[in-house]
Parts: structure tokens; sequence; C-alpha cells
């Protein structure tokens, strides 16, 4: 570690300034978190124009910032009104809420809280030492190598959560597709571009951004029943007692294991993380009888996991320059607009924000936590907003910040394009994460690409020559077949039960 | 139709093999605008400028997207016999799309067209202005008390952070700028 880095970049977020954008980013993380429907990457997309006069820094840490707090942000509703604000706080739903309606609210919030931020620090030293190191082992990394790692990103796609892996995999291509629009850098020859000047520098991730998270989530809601939610009437927070924390401890730090380590692999995110993290709190319990009906461990494994998974997530998108998540994926494209080049490079040409970063999110895990809890409360009526003006608001957001980015209408008939089309695909199963991401990917994947078949004279038997290169294409079909294999192991696992069950000579 | 997706599943479900090669209707026309929407993009690549080797140094612009529109189509491919699996795992494809689109969400479309429309007309502040009065109204909201000062008051901050905060110039439109 340099320490001249180290101070540079604390430095850089330890002025009033700093520390106030910090504690803003905070609180819109908590309060977006806690809105059922509006999401951590939303908000991330959203407040992308607003850093465009920024010192780059101090606006990739904000969005750090945002994305930890907006992780923790969705527990509180989970908890209070069984209305997880973030796909993530589902899991701590299954057993926050049935705490909440024992009259332990309290408690249940503050082994939320405690199991986010043991999860969420502990995963942050992790980051910090495994980034550098993962960079450093990528540098060495040749083109045919970088571009077998950057397919590896992408296949895994495939193993996301959600409905169906070929629909995140075409949305991830057509985002590969759409980042070749413009001209081709090697030969300066236009693509797609249909005889428009305005496509010859290609589509601009922004307002595409703005467009698949914010437009098309905005139509979603458009014909969504209003709910009426639940008020709490009284929420006094209670830190987990002694007894509380000898039965979570270990579920915290195995739910902080897991939560990282999926965090770091590209393209699963903090959901995920939760999930898994529930289900393996459920079976190393030694009360699993009680998950469901408010076990205390059912919500420090999700929590702690989720968390930790959103510090996980910023080790391959800073050293590697492939996103952990959807999130990250709006960060790494945030780090592009900024004029960073993230990679293994960014480390070496700018270390200072490594350390930035991670002082922003070791801020925010400690600020949540007063913000988050002190405001419990607050935070729950949140969503007592009509949707008649939260979604008109964050339509005027979208429009003037897709606007602002470059000040011209272009970008915002792009972002109301791109909410359309991301709507319609929505309704089919297609999900805007993969589309971002392979949207983000594309440039470093065709890059490599390019370079490798320089190098390799137009042989492209030469990629299979590198055992790194061969490594990531066999864990690429691993993670392409990853669907097929589980549905096998399914398959029997049932027929083993069911001979299991058969009477004895049948 | 039964809520359970498993349920739907079992119906004429047969043997395992038999209901991994049936085909979903829905799913065959998605595959089919996937796989045209390629093959368009794909014919397309064919009106690239051919670049001399020397100078393309043996990368023709257009077979890398070729190769990512090739990859597209064969998981395009896969798609119209995926429903019937995911049915049997409890996974419902067709829970989002099962009804038509509902009249409120084709009105909501048509007023964001107009709106980005009649933006550089009218300006940001009207357009702004409009669209908080018009949003709310079509979604069913008639309490006057609340929409009043919201119409007034949030493009009025919303512009006044980006154009004197972060000096964004909006399109000034008939009406002139206030804040820009």
């Amino acid at each position: 570690m340099e320490f001249d880095a180290i101070v540079t970049g604390i430095s850089l977020i330890l002025t009033p300034t700093g520390l106030a954008l910090i504690l803003i980013s905070v609180l819109i993380g908590v309060i977006i978190g806690a809105l059922p429907g509006l999401s951590s990457t939303m908000a991330v997309a959203l407040l992308l124009p607003f850093t465009v006069g920024m010192d780059p820094i101090l606006a990739i840490s904000m969005m750090a910032a945002l994305y930890c707090a907006g992780t923790f942000g969705g527990s509180i509703t989970a908890i209070l009104i069984n209305a997880p604000g973030a796909p993530p706080a589902v899991a701590t739903a299954l057993d926050g809420y049935p705490l909440a309606q024992k009259g332990e609210a309290g408690r249940a919030l503050g082994i939320a809280a405690i199991s986010s931020i043991s999860g969420g620090l502990m995963s942050l030293v992790i980051f910090i030492f495994a980034a550098p190191l993962l960079a450093d082992i990528a540098l060495s990394f040749r083109p045919q190598e970088y571009f077998a790692l950057t397919l590896f990103g992408l296949s895994m796609l495939a193993a996301i959560s959600g409905k169906s892996a070929p629909r995140n995999l075409i949305a991830g291509f057509l985002g590969v597709l759409v980042s070749t629009v413009g001209i081709h850098l090697v030969t300066g020859v236009e693509r797609y571009t249909f005889g428009t000047t305005f496509l010859y520098d290609g589509i601009d991730f922004i307002p595409v951004l703005i467009g698949v998270f914010a437009i098309a989530e905005l139509l979603r809601m458009a014909s969504a029943d209003d709910k009426t939610m639940e008020r709490v009437k009284k929420v006094a927070v209670k830190l987990p007692s002694m007894a509380d924390m000898r039965r979570i401890w270990a579920t915290i730090l195995r739910s902080t294991g897991l939560g990282t380590f999926i965090g770091i692999l590209p393209a699963e995110g903090t959901t995920v993380a939760a999930i898994m993290g529930y289900n393996e709190a459920k079976r190393w319990s030694k009360h699993p009888e009680e998950f469901g009906k408010g076990s205390i461990e059912g919500i420090a494994g999700p929590e702690a996991a989720n968390n930790a998974g959103a510090g996980g997530a910023m080790v391959p998108t800073l050293a590697l320059g492939i996103p952990g998540s959807g999130t990250t994926a709006v960060i790494l494209a945030a780090l592009i607009m900024h004029g960073f080049r993230p990679g293994p490079f960014l480390t070496q040409e700018t270390p200072e924000i490594l350390y930035a970063i991670f002082g922003a999110m070791f801020i925010a895990n400690f600020a949540f936590l007063a913000i988050g809890l002190a405001g419990a409360k607050v935070f729950s009526l949140i969503t007592l907003v009509p949707r008649t003006f939260l979604w008109p608001s964050v339509f005027c957001l979208a429009m003037v910040g897709a606007y602002a980015y470059q000040q011209q209408m272009l970008d915002v008939w792009t972002m109301l394009a791109a909410g359309l089309i991301g709507f319609i695909a929505m309704r089919h199963g297609f999900g805007p994460a993969p589309f971002v991401m392979g949207l983000v990917l594309g440039g470093l994947l065709e890059k490599n690409w390019s370079q490798a078949m320089i190098i390799f004279d137009s042989d492209w038997t030469m990629f299979f020559q590198s055992w790194i290169a061969n490594l990531f294409f066999v864990l690429s079909i691993l993670s392409l077949a990853s669907p097929f294999i589980s549905s096998m192991l399914k398959a029997v696992a049932r027929r083993e039960a069911a001979a299991g069950h058969q009477p004895p000579g049948d | 139709m039964p809520s359970d997706p498993s349920d739907r599943a079992g119906h004429g479900g047969g043997a395992n093999g038999a209901s991994a090669l049936r085909v979903h209707p829905v799913d065959v026309v998605v595959s089919g605008v996937v796989l045209v929407l390629c093959a368009l993009l794909y014919w397309r690549t064919f009106y690239f400028d051919e670049v001399p080797s020397s100078l393309a140094q043996n990368v023709q612009p257009a077979t890398f997207p070729r190769l990512v529109l090739i990859c597209t189509m064969v998981f395009a491919l896969i798609l119209p016999f995926e429903q019937h699996r995911k049915l049997a795992r409890g996974i419902d494809l067709d829970a989002e799309r099962s009804e038509a689109l509902p009249g409120i969400t084709w009105a909501t479309m048509v007023a964001l067209l107009l709106f980005v429309a009649a933006l550089p007309t009218l300006g940001a502040l009207p357009a702004l202005a409009l669209i908080t009065l018009l949003l709310p109204l079509l979604w069913g909201e008639r309490r006057w008390k609340i929409i009043i000062p919201y119409v007034l008051l949030f493009p009025i901050s919303i512009l006044f952070l980006f154009a004197e905060v972060l000096e964004v110039t909006f399109p000034r439109g008939l009406t002139g700028g206030i804040f820009y």
C-alpha cells in the first residue's frame, strides 16, 4: 500500500464538503432503499448527472456511499411493514417482519443494523487488501487473457439471479452490441451510425442507464395498485443484547465470508448474497424450526451477507474493470465518464480513488447505522408517499439529469427510447442489469479481442495457448451450463428421494 | 388457469423429455423478434466500409459485431423451449405479460413522448410544471391541496438546483428562461 495514496484518498473525503456530500448520499441511499420500487442502482444512475462538474473522486465516493446505504435502507421497511424496499431485503423480511409482529421491531432493527455494519466493515477490509492484489495479478494479463476474463464476466449473466439465463445472456450481448455503435477504434470505420453524425461517438451510457433503470420502472408502476401501507406507531431501536450477539456472531462471520465471495464474482449481486446468507444461516442454525417465525439468525444472515456483497462487488469493479453487480456496473460507467481507466491500471494510475472509496464506504456504514436507526420510524413513513407524486418526481429528475449531462435534447430522446424498449423487454423477462453490464463491458471485450487478434495475426487458435485464458474459458462454459447442471442435480436428488421413499422389496 | 406455476406445468406435461421440447407461443414471437432484429443488424454489417488488410491489421470492423450477433441468435433459439421447464420449477415467465398492457400504461407512454417532444418549444419550466400536473392526474390523483404546491414547488426546485448550482442551460422555449 502506498502511504501517499492512502493519505490523499482519505484527505479528499475528510473535508467538510466531502463529509457533507457522503452523508447526503447516505441519507438519499437509505430513503431510496426504503422505498419499494426505487433501487440503489436507479439512485446511482440518477445521481450520475449531478456529479459531472464535481471532483471525480468525490463523485465516485458519493456513489459508493449511496450503494452501501441503499442496501441497508431496504431492510427498515422489510422489518417494519413487510415491504422490502430493495430486492436484497426480501430475505430479511422473512424473519424480520414476524419478529416485529411479536412486538420486537426495535430488536429486529438493531440486529439488522449490527449485522449489516459488521458485514459491511469486514468486507471492506477484504476489499482494501484484495483489490490491489487482484489488480497486480491482472496487470500481468495479456489481451487474450483479459478477453477470456471479460467473457467469463459476461457468461456469469447465465448464473445471475433472474428468471431466465438465456434472457440474461441475450440482454447482455445486446448491450455489447450497443457498445459497438460509432467509430471503430482500430479502423475508423462507422458502425451502425445510419449516416447520422449523432452516433459517431457511440451511444452514451448515461441516458441509457437512466432510461432502463428509471423510465422502465416508472412505466411498470403506472398500472401498479395503490397499496395502503401500514403506519408504524412506535419504534424504539434496541441494540442486540450479549445473548443475542452470542447467538448471531457465527452467522454474521459466515454470511460475511459468503457475501464477500459472491460479491467478488462478476455479475452476481447483493440479492444472491442475501438469499444464500439466509439459506446458510438456516442450514447451520441449531434452531432451524424458528426460521420464518422471527429468528434473529434469519435476520443476521441475509443482512450481513448483502452488505458484505456490496464491498465484495467493488473488488472486481475497481481491480479488473468488471462489475460485480448491477449497481457497480453503473459505478463503472461513472468511472469511465469521469475519465478514469477502470481495471488494473486504476490502482497504478490513481490509487487514491481506492482509498477514497474505502473511506466513503467506511463512513457510510457508521452513518447509516446512526441515520437509519435514529430515523427508522421516519424512513418507514416514506413508504406513505403516494406513487402518484413519487414517480412523476423520478421522471423529472431523470429527464433533467439526462439533459444536463451534455445539454442536448438527443440524450433525453435516448433516455426515453431506452426506457420504452427496456419496459417492453422487462415484461418478457429481460432484465436491465444484464443489458447494462454488457454495455459497459462491451468496449473492454472488443478492445482485448482486437488486440489479441492483431498480435495473433488472426489465428484464433492462439487464444487457447494460455492456461489463464483456458481457465477462464472453462469457467465461462461452466457458468453458461450452470442452469442445466443445477436442473440435472435437482432431478437426480428428486429421483433419489423418490427411490428412498419406496417400500422395501419394491 | 391454475395460479401455481408448477400446476400449470403439469397440464399436458407428459414425460420430462417431451415437455422440454414443447414450445411456448409467446416466446416463439419473442425469439422471432430477437432473431429478425439480429438478422437485420447482421445484414447491415455488409454495408460497413471495408478496410485494406494492412490498415485493418486483420480486424475488420464487421467481425466483432457479427460474432456478438451470432451468439445472441444462438441464445434466442433456446427461448421458445424455456417456459415449460421454468414452470416445472415454479417460475412463471408469463407473470408480467399474461395481461395486455393497461390503458394507463399506454397513456403514460404517450404523455412522456408528448412531453419530450414539447420540451424545446415550451421551455423547461412550463414543460416540467405540465408533466408534474398531468401525470398525477392521469394516475388518478385528485388531492388538489397536494397537487398545487407540488406543481408549483417541485419543478422550480429541480430547475433551480440544476440551473443555478450546476450551471446547466435548459431550452428556453416560448416562455423564455427564469433560472436559465
